[in-house]
């Protein structure tokens, strides 16, 4: 699996040193996005104008964004993809288990990724003065959240593989994750504690939200509740994958449109 | 010896209780001995492309057994690193990456270390002829080459048996020679292959033997010479002016005359009572002898769809 993982980090490379012009096309937009964000934020306040905290929770509820939106929509853009070039097909008669390759591809492409939103986020923090605190601490919450949007992600290719088509599905997925990733469901009332702990993402996001902008310090039972939630949504995406995987080996659907 | 086994396989589409379920094979048992070049015919909807995609792993079969050197599950690792499959209508490579990143992806894909799946990349190369391209993105290359180098890719890992679909669909007659040569070459070194195709020349100048599917159901599997020699290659064919009537048609089949609207099939020892048959009605052409290979398979569909 190794050797699968470099190979597949070299073939994801090599294509963005080849074509490097898509993905600083999305370093462009999600700046721009922001900026235009910012600067209408800052209209509205007039004079009143010192965000304090919260600026910092908002970029750091921006970047979460863009982490979780990349590992949501990569899998079953992947997926679509490779079914429409015949790949999928060499992908499920090589003797590795899709879903296994399919993770795999995920954590060999996150370092790629995470090197772009870095980019994005040097770039706001300029243009904004933001000035987030970066601790080791803030690696568990941030795990959780890579594993929950990648689980999302996988249980997207796993649509993917029954119909082929996911495009409706990931614009409609950037607004739930926004809704998932920046929500302070914990807070909305008291029962909202454990309802947080059902929403995909929420209790790693918040709780890294709030050590980044604030310099809150986790307590044992915030982190277990978002390594756990990251946890469970990974495991449910890698499930339906696999479950999708198999029906479609049986339903003679690999690769069909 | 036989490296692979298909037991009374079968596969439907579509659910069970719906009226509108399709059996794409129906209980199918054959064998393929080692280095033996096995061409899988049939009409569109026979059922080829569904058994060489079970062969592959690809789908799960409903019923029967597919064995590849005693190993049953045709989607276990064991199964899979001793296939190498092409299908039809897609080139499965990577059209941003070189021929030399292709060959070597998919070496590790199918299980091959990094070093070994660089030197059987570049062996790759050699052997389907593209060491020049080496270096140039798959999207660059000719439909030919894009070919050549999905069958090798599909070598890459040294498999026994290769499955290929429609191996040169859409490919000029050079490339489709280079092909034929590599294939033969490979099938003399051991390698078995199982290929469909609707290139009747390409058929005949590469299969050992012939599977014949007809609505899912093999109905014949015998040596190439075999195939040819089941039916009177000096038939005829003749086509009329003008449309049969029942009377003549009936009096035709009992001839053994095969009737498709305005054309008649017959072997050429009954030319003499067909025609009395026939008149007055007014012939438009006649032709009998050299019957070609996809005259020869028509003829065989024909005869079985019949049954």
């Amino acid at each position: 699996m190794f050797s699968l993982f470099l190979v597949e980090s070299k073939r994801q490379w090599t294509i963005f040193r080849r074509y490097p012009v898509e993905a600083f096309a999305g370093v462009l937009v999600f700046t721009i996005i922001f900026i235009g964000l910012f600067a209408g934020s800052k209209y509205l306040a007039g004079n009143h104008n010192n965000f304090g905290d919260r600026l910092d929770q908002v970029v750091a509820g921006y970047v979460l964004w863009l982490v979780t939106t990349g590992l949501f929509a990569g899998p079953g853009s992947q997926l679509t993809e490779d079914a429409r070039s015949g790949i999928l097909e060499q992908l499920f008669v090589a003797p590795h288990n899709f879903t296994m390759f399919s993770v795999m591809r995920i954590f060999s492409g996150l370092i790629q990724h995470l090197l772009l939103i870095f980019v994005v986020l040097t770039i706001i923090c300029l243009i904004t003065g933001s000035q987030l605190e970066y601790h080791p601490a803030e690696l568990i919450p941030f795990v959780g959240v890579i594993l929950a949007a990648s689980g999302l992600g996988l249980a997207v290719a796993a649509y993917a593989m029954t119909v082929k088509q996911v495009g409706a599905i990931l614009g409609i997925g950037q607004f739930l994750l926004l809704a998932f990733v920046v929500t302070p469901v914990a807070s909305i009332s008291h029962w909202g504690v454990w309802v947080s702990l059902l929403v995909p993402i929420n209790p790693a996001s918040q709780l890294l939200q709030s050590e980044l902008a604030i310099g809150h310090a986790a307590s044992p039972h915030e982190i277990a509740a978002a390594i756990g939630n990251g946890i469970a949504y990974f495991a449910l995406g890698a499930y339906l994958l696999e479950y999708s995987s198999r029906r479609a080996r049986r339903l003679a659907a690999i690769g069909g449109f | 010896m036989n490296v692979l086994e298909v037991l009374k396989v079968s596969k439907c589409y579509g659910p069970p209780s719906d009226a509108r379920q399709v059996s794409a094979l129906d209980d199918v048992t054959l064998f393929v001995k080692k280095g033996e070049i096995l061409a899988v015919l049939g009409l569109n909807g026979a059922g080829k492309t569904t058994l060489v995609k079970i062969l592959s792993g690809l789908i799960t079969p409903d019923a029967g057994v597919v064995r590849l050197k005693g190993v049953e599950r045709t989607s276990s690792p064991r199964y899979l690193k001793n296939i190498g499959a092409v299908f039809e209508g897609n080139r499965n490579i990577y059209w941003r990456l070189t021929a030399f990143e292709n060959l070597q992806y998919f070496g590790v894909l199918r299980g091959l270390s990094m070093k070994h799946a660089t030197h059987r990349a570049n062996e790759m190369l050699e052997l389907f002829k593209l060491v020049d391209k080496r270096n140039v993105v798959a999207a660059h290359l000719s439909r030919g080459m894009q070919q050549r180098l999905a069958v090798g890719i599909s070598l890459v890992h040294s498999p026994e048996v290769l499955v290929l679909d429609e191996p040169t669909l859409g490919v000029d007659i050079e490339n489709v020679l280079q092909i034929v040569e590599t294939l033969t070459q490979l099938s003399r070194q051991g390698i078995t292959i199982i290929l469909t195709s609707h290139q009747m020349d390409l058929v005949e100048m590469l299969a050992d033997r012939i599977a014949l599917l007809v609505n899912g159901k093999l109905v014949a599997l015998e040596t190439r010479s075999g195939f040819l020699s089941k039916i009177d290659r000096n038939a005829c064919v003749l086509s009329l002016l003008e449309n049969l009537d029942t009377v003549r048609c009936e009096k035709l089949r009992s001839l053994g005359v095969v009737c498709e609207e305005q054309v008649l099939h017959f072997p050429s020892t009954s030319l003499y009572e067909v025609m009395d048959v026939l008149r007055p009605l007014q012939v438009g052409s006649l032709r009998c002898g050299d019957e070609d290979f996809t005259q020869v398979f028509l003829q065989r569909v024909k005869e079985y769809e019949n049954v």
